[in-house]
């Protein structure tokens, strides 16, 4: 005898809400949010690091993924399109508002040797580890939100929402080599503002 | 190599010492990280951090910054239920 359940894996949610939303069924895209909403949210905030924004960036997504699903083939799951769609509404946002250029020289030879500037204050005195910890919390979203783009979009991307590089490269329009070496002057110039806080911190 | 301070000397290393492995860690440092070495080269490079206090702390701070940018960048809230009530309506709407 065997005991049947209802309960269905991430995967499978999945897979039934894209077949639901391929046969044009809304509440789809209401399962889709409650599913996923707060980590789109949470990308749209990354990027526009604006509440209003973040909301046009919502229903921008919910546009192209109720337009496009048809163009969804599965070969990447369909979380990971969903970022990539509302990662894509976020740029074209950046883009709309005027905050996002693509003017960055790719081709110095030494990483350091224009590396976008970071200051951060003065670490000086963490009395204790979760101070120290909370500390460095502060001071790796300042230095993220301080650094230009594309880095930050590219570092967001890549480490944060965990994008691979191919899938950066076609969101932003451009080639893996650029993303590679945005992501690395990215992670350097980070390094080189947040190595007075990462004391006792590694990986 | 560039380790907890980039000294003059330490910048002077790099620049000139082009044997000492240190100039490879700083080229081939994203590759190291993504694990996209041919093997060959990975081994040259372990080696060399075996031997080399400065470049194996400058990976080290390297990948705690991306350690920490995850830990640290993530944006964990919950999309206010207001949104949600926005979006739900949007899309019975206009959709």
């Amino acid at each position: 005898m065997t005991t049947e359940t209802n309960e269905q894996s991430p995967r499978q949610e999945d897979a039934a809400l894209v077949e639901r939303l391929k046969a044009r069924d809304k509440s789809a895209l209401e399962e889709m949010l409650r599913l996923h909403g707060s980590k789109l949210y949470g990308v749209a905030m990354q990027i526009t690091r604006n509440e209003n924004d973040a909301r046009d960036v919502m229903q921008d997504a919910l546009i192209t993924i109720w337009n496009k699903i048809g163009t969804f083939e599965s070969r990447s799951s369909f979380s990971t399109w969903l970022y990539r769609v509302t990662a894509n509404a976020a740029l074209m946002r950046l883009r709309k508002n005027k905050k996002f250029e693509h003017n960055v020289p790719l081709d110095a030879d030494d990483p350091d040797s224009d590396l976008p500037v970071i200051q951060l204050a003065d670490p000086g005195e963490t009395p204790d580890a979760e101070a120290q910890r909370d500390e460095l919390g502060v001071q790796v979203r300042s230095a993220i939100d301080k650094l230009d783009e594309p880095y930050r979009t590219t570092v967001l991307l890549a480490d944060v929402d965990d994008m691979s590089m191919e899938e950066i490269a076609a969101t932003m329009g451009v080639t893996v080599p650029a993303v590679k070496s945005r992501l690395h002057r990215a992670r350097l110039a980070l390094r080189k503002a947040l190595e007075p806080y990462l004391k006792g911190a590694r990986a | 190599m560039s380790g907890t301070a980039p000294t003059f000397w330490g910048r002077l290393k790099r620049l000139f010492c082009k044997r000492c492995g240190c100039r490879d860690v700083d080229q081939l440092l994203f590759d190291y990280s993504e694990g996209q070495l041919d093997p060959k080269t990975k081994q040259r490079i372990d080696e060399h951090l075996k031997d080399c206090p400065l470049c194996l702390k400058y990976l080290e701070t390297y990948h705690a910054t991306i350690a920490a940018t995850q830990e640290h960048c993530c944006h964990k809230g919950e999309m206010p239920p207001e949104l949600r009530r926005k979006l739900e309506e949007f899309i019975s709407q206009n959709l």
